[in-house]
């Protein structure tokens, strides 16, 4: 089943997506990109309908390029989210809506911030610091959640909760790529639709690029 | 809720699809924020309006984002062409036609508007409303409430409130009632906002909520 | 030409909901429990005056909300047991017995359920206060405070507040406060 995951580190955000393109129980491709790169610093993932992501994504792709051409300058991350989610927040009032939901990874160049931003296909915005679609969501906010709970609870500070800190805002993109690891290890032990590949791409300070894990 | 010479207005931070909570910090407007969840995915979210005017949107997450920029647009438009703030009653029709306008296809919002309004006196007047999703007002005397945890609300609200509260016990009830309804309710929670609203200061307040 | 059988159907509608609203607070060592006296149908009023607390012991109250035929019949078969038990034992029954024996009771008509919901209140043998909450088919929890019916999503919340301000931190916490400020909490 489709899943993407994203979350944020100390000046980047990492985005991960499964590369399965399937119909009905036939999987037809296994090395498919659902991340488009939207400019230098601006990642999305997309998952859906199968139609309908593509068809939206390049829409997308399209009109924030002519933003950019027009204005010589491209739309920040906040800007880029807030026109994705009114286009989908129009579309799902209309007579066929898309049925795409997203992840808008970026870097603001700005005030030299990651931003990451989940999408659905509602329009519904929120700016998290990790963010997952799909069933393979279930399994990795769970487990991203585990620092946060640590700290609310007031928890000391041990060396050994190095190992309960799945998510941390602070982290290096080794950390942060062990702990997207996690994730994807996670939902591939508990998940019975499991996809077994996917792409990761990062954004910082020096633009978007491709990594293996 | 409407106390002595002020009015507070509350709520949580939730943000969930059905039972799966997405965010317990809807954060993306200046001073203050959100909450909580519906049919099918829901959070409630308490903007400012005017120095003295806060309305909260609780229903569908995406008509809460859409209808805030509606509202930002129109009540900027006003306050351009009329050179005066928008009153708090005049803000609320505003909201409550721009519902009705969507009679049979709404928006799956139920506003709680809170302010103070401007007597021709000078003086000032507390001033609350609520509506359904269609835009039908109900301008109550005591309090309104409204989301997943409505019933909730009621309960507590109408056991705790009393007349001509002065800001730090309105504050105390306003936050005792909406913690104690939300931690009743599997789709209300993660956190809570208050306004409080005076002559001259808004107290804006986040609470420490149970989490689970 | 009309002379095919055509399928029939017949349908059972055992269950009603008559109203109303029970409610219990444990404290150190007395329990309040109440219930409101109306009986209704959708929006018919059938009698204002239908008691739904009953005592069982000296030391025992059941309310019982829900369908009140079903709540009638079964606080009958509760008193006929606790009946047969004093003549057994030569005592009255202790709380913690009676919530079980509710749970038996209840249990036993899992797949045609009495619907009731109940609260049990009392004094448990070693003097404290309690309150024992059931759902119709027996799962049941003592807690501090309960209530149950119409408006439980009103008063509920509203008893956390004002009847557990411990909740929070133990499962069924004893009150110690005067009983007049419980008694206020009905006015």
């Amino acid at each position: 089943m489709e899943t993407s995951f994203a979350l944020t580190g100390k000046g980047y955000v990492i985005v991960a997506a499964d590369t399965t393109a399937a119909r009905s129980i036939v999987k037809m491709k296994d090395d498919q990109d659902k991340i488009k790169e939207l400019g230098s610093h601006l990642l999305m993932a997309y998952s859906g309908e199968p139609g309908d992501t593509i068809q939206f994504a390049e829409y997308v792709e399209r009109n924030i390029r002519l933003y950019q051409i027009r204005n010589l300058y491209p739309l920040r991350p906040s800007a880029a989210a807030s026109w994705i989610r009114r286009s989908l927040a129009e579309s799902l009032r209309s007579r066929n809506a898309y049925t795409v939901n997203l992840l808008i990874g970026g870097y603001d160049l700005a005030d030299h911030k990651p931003t990451l931003y989940w999408i659905d296909y509602l329009g519904t915005v929120v700016e998290v610091p990790f963010a997952a679609h799909g069933y393979g969501s279930y399994f990795a906010l769970s487990l991203l959640d585990r620092w946060a709970i640590a700290l609310t609870r007031g928890r000391p500070r041990r060396h050994t909760d190095i190992l309960l800190r799945y998510h941390n805002p602070e982290a290096t993109l080794e950390e942060g790529l062990a702990t997207l690891k996690r994730c994807i290890n996670e939902v591939s032990k508990r998940l019975i639709v499991s996809p077994d590949r996917y792409k990761v791409k990062v954004v910082d300070k020096d633009g978007v690029r491709e990594v293996e894990l | 809720m409407v106390g002595k010479d002020c009015v507070a207005i509350a709520s949580d931070l939730r943000l969930g699809t059905q039972a799966l909570g997405i965010s317990s910090n809807f954060q993306r407007v200046p001073v203050s924020h959100f909450s909580r969840v519906c049919p099918s995915l829901t959070i409630c979210q308490v903007f400012p309006i005017t120095d003295r005017l806060y309305v909260g949107l609780p229903g569908l997450g995406t008509d809460v984002t859409t209808l805030y920029e509606r509202f930002r647009y129109r009540v900027n438009m006003y306050t351009i062409k009329e050179e005066r703030e928008i009153h708090p009653e005049t803000f609320t029709h505003m909201v409550s036609s721009t519902l009705y306008e969507h009679r049979f296809g709404p928006y799956f919002i139920e506003p709680v508007v809170a302010g103070l309004s401007k007597l021709p006196t000078g003086g000032l007047k507390p001033f609350i409303a609520a509506m359904d999703l269609i835009g039908c007002i109900n301008f109550a005397k005591d309090f309104v409430v409204a989301g997943t945890a409505s019933s909730k609300l009621y309960g507590v609200a109408e056991g705790l409130w009393e007349p001509d509260l002065e800001p730090e016990d309105l504050f105390e009830t306003i936050s005792q009632t909406l913690l104690n309804a939300v931690d009743r309710d599997a789709f209300s929670g993660w956190g809570a906002v208050v306004h409080v609203i005076t002559k001259d200061r808004v107290i804006s307040r986040t609470l420490k909520a149970r989490m689970d | 030409m009309d002379s095919i059988a055509h399928p029939t159907q017949r349908q059972f509608s055992p269950y009603s909901d008559n109203g109303g609203t029970i409610l219990a607070i444990a404290g150190a060592d007395f329990t309040v429990i109440a219930g409101d006296t109306r009986q209704s149908e959708g929006y018919s009023i059938q009698t204002r005056y239908a008691p739904k607390v009953f005592p069982l012991t000296d030391r025992a109250v059941l309310a019982v909300n829900g369908f009140a035929a079903d709540g009638n019949m079964f606080v009958k078969k509760v008193k006929q047991r606790l009946e047969w038990y004093r003549h057994a034992h030569s005592k009255d029954m202790p709380l913690r017995a009676i919530a079980r024996l509710i749970q038996t009771m209840l249990y036993a008509r899992r797949f045609f359920p009495f619907y009731v919901y109940n609260i049990l209140g009392g004094i448990e043998e070693d003097g404290t206060g309690a309150v024992y909450s059931f759902d119709p088919v027996g799962s049941y929890e003592r807690e501090a405070c309960r209530a149950a019916g119409a408006a439980q999503s009103l008063v509920q919340p509203f008893l956390d507040n004002q009847a557990c301000p411990f909740i929070h931190t133990s499962p069924f916490v004893v009150l110690t406060v005067d009983n007049r400020d419980i008694a206020d909490l009905f006015q």
